[in-house]
């Protein structure tokens, strides 16, 4: 059994105007029985957060804003620590309980285990869909404890997109990793997603990563239905090729076709946010149905929809986003959030297809400029 | 949720959306396009009808002049020496002198009897969609044998086929003065 009495253990986070909430995330770690050193990497930050810090008992290094980027900012802040362990925490999650660290340790008895990875839990305070998303992630994730290995690259290759997701997820949110393996495997220099790229290299180098559910810190994002639709943007983008995955062909094969459903998808949006608020009335009127859309196939020759078909993959997450988030009890769902969870919803699935399409584009080398030029504004501010 | 409008107050929302179509319109041919307008024919509606089209094409498909693509065709017998042809096709834009013709080719490569049949006065359904189920009665004088069925399209207005330009679980015909028509099957009469 490993603890954090004969194990030294750092922590490192990175901050940028972290607020006030920044001061629950350090209490939690000077709530633990064993010392740990911090190490608050910040990049800027102009609200009182280096005060804070050091109120902690944290060591801070200032870094300019403009050099930050997620893998190598961290690599940074493990390289000025010194601890066998590192917790990788964001400056706005908090985590829960007593023995957080004593369980997050245990699995590194196992000297195959490189990193654990904890789970999280929404903020009070958060939106309906932020919500939704830290449930829905969990029960993709799973209820129980998992440790994450593989046979061979051959094996991860035969996998589709949410099992290699499944079996390489290491998050930066709340996570310890172990010192030896990140010296020879530190972060990649990345703007996203840098956390999945070394789950994914960790496995494939014949370790382990496991998964506690057990642990938990509370984290979660209230954000405009931009940044959704950036994020969802940027993540189709970048997961995939970490997940060293190809292009799917997408429904769309053209600008003209992409657009065209876009824009359809924007207009049926609005509908939603313009209708009279009974909703099975929308689904009616919009034909948006899926036993509608079934019906049409079989008129038209399909008899049966095979299970890799998308019609609108952009519009069968839209509404897949909407039904969860409404369910069948839709009286439940606060009258003020309803608008926000349908622009939310809207942008997350056109932020998913932009990037699918985008993707389907490159493999073929073709491009628009048009298309550059819209990818280039998807990407800013993630 | 309560019975009032959810579009009540939700200035909010309208100005999400309204950001998210902004940003979309970074790509100078972004248009929104009212959801209304699915029950009509529409560019969006046509886009759907070719996504469908480009899906059934994985399999099978003839495409004509990039604007008109046969992608279901089956032909049975509806009586012994009548033939019956269900025809999907998809296309946005028609010409109204359009004949398909669809020719029955002996071993020796004659045509011994034609199912053909006009366009005119066609419409599309709202996704670009249409269909047509065609009787061939075959001639007495046609000796029982196999006859293979090719397909193509002629354009009075253009005195030429329109040409074959993409198929798939087809086989193009070899004959040079009809090298823009599919060979779909061969029956037996």
């Amino acid at each position: 059994m490993i603890s954090g009495a004969d194990r030294s253990i750092s922590v490192v986070i990175p901050t940028k105007n972290a607020g006030a909430e920044f001061g629950e995330t350090l209490a939690a770690l000077r709530g633990q029985p064993r010392s740990l050193e911090i190490v608050v990497v910040d990049s800027g930050s102009s609200d009182g957060t280096l005060d804070l810090a050091r109120e902690h008992g944290a060591r801070v290094i200032s870094i300019a804003p403009e050099s930050f980027n997620h893998g190598e900012t961290r690599n940074f802040g493990i390289r000025q620590s010194r601890g066998e362990f590192c917790i990788m925490l964001v400056q706005d999650a908090v985590p829960l309980g007593d023995s957080w660290l004593e369980e997050m340790l245990s699995p590194f008895a196992d000297e195959r285990v490189v990193g654990v990875t904890a789970r999280q839990v929404p903020r009070p305070d958060s939106d309906c869909v932020a919500r939704w998303q830290c449930d829905y992630r969990n029960r993709f994730l799973g209820e129980e404890p998992r440790v994450q290995e593989l046979e061979s690259w051959e094996q991860f290759e035969t996998l589709d997109f949410q099992q290699r997701l499944r079996l390489a997820s290491f998050d930066n949110v709340f996570s310890i990793l172990r010192r030896s393996f990140w010296e020879q495997c530190p972060f990649r220099a990345m703007s996203f997603a840098e956390d999945l790229d070394w789950g994914v290299r960790a496995i494939a180098a014949g370790r382990r990563l496991v998964y506690k559910p057990s642990v938990c810190a509370m984290h979660s994002h209230t954000r405009p239905a931009i940044y959704h639709l950036r994020r969802s943007y940027v993540s189709g983008r970048i997961v995939p090729r970490i997940l060293h995955l190809p292009a799917v062909q997408t429904s769309a094969g053209n600008d003209e076709e992409f657009l065209g459903l876009m824009g359809f998808l924007c207009g049926e949006a609005r509908a939603v946010l313009s209708e009279d608020g009974d909703w099975s009335k929308f689904f009616r009127s919009y034909d948006v149905s899926p036993t509608l859309l079934e019906s049409f196939l079989t008129a038209v020759g399909i008899r049966a929809i095979p299970p890799n078909y998308h019609l609108n993959a952009a519009r069968e997450n839209f509404y897949f986003i909407l039904e969860q988030l409404f369910g069948p009890d839709f009286a439940s769902v606060p009258r003020a959030e309803a608008g926000s969870i349908v622009v939310k919803a809207l942008a997350e699935s056109i932020g998913a297809y932009a990037a699918a399409y985008h993707n389907w584009c490159d493999a073929r080398d073709c491009v628009s400029d048009g298309m550059r030029r819209l990818a280039a504004e998807l990407s800013k501010g993630v | 949720m309560s019975n009032e409008p959810i579009g009540d107050g939700n200035a909010d929302a309208f100005a999400s959306l309204d950001e998210t179509c902004q940003l979309l319109r970074t790509h100078p041919d972004f248009r929104e396009l009212p959801a209304a307008r699915v029950a009509r024919k529409s560019p969006a509606g046509l886009a759907i009808g070719r996504c469908i089209k480009t899906v059934r094409l994985w399999s099978f498909g003839a495409e004509f002049a990039r604007s008109l693509t046969l992608w279901h065709f089956q032909i049975r017998h509806d009586q012994p020496r009548v033939l019956a042809m269900d025809l999907r096709w998809h296309g946005g834009k028609l010409l109204d002198d359009w004949c398909v013709f669809v020719h029955f080719v002996d071993d020796g490569g004659e045509i011994r009897f034609q199912g053909d049949y006009p366009l005119k006065g066609v419409i599309p359904d709202p996704l670009g969609f249409f269909y047509a189920h065609r009787l061939v009665a075959v001639p007495a004088e046609v000796p029982r044998g196999n006859y293979r069925v090719r397909l193509g399209v002629w354009s009075p207005g253009a005195a030429s086929h329109l040409q074959l330009t993409r198929f798939r679980g087809c086989q193009r015909e070899s004959v040079d003065w009809c090298r823009n028509a599919v060979i779909l099957a061969t029956v037996t009469v």
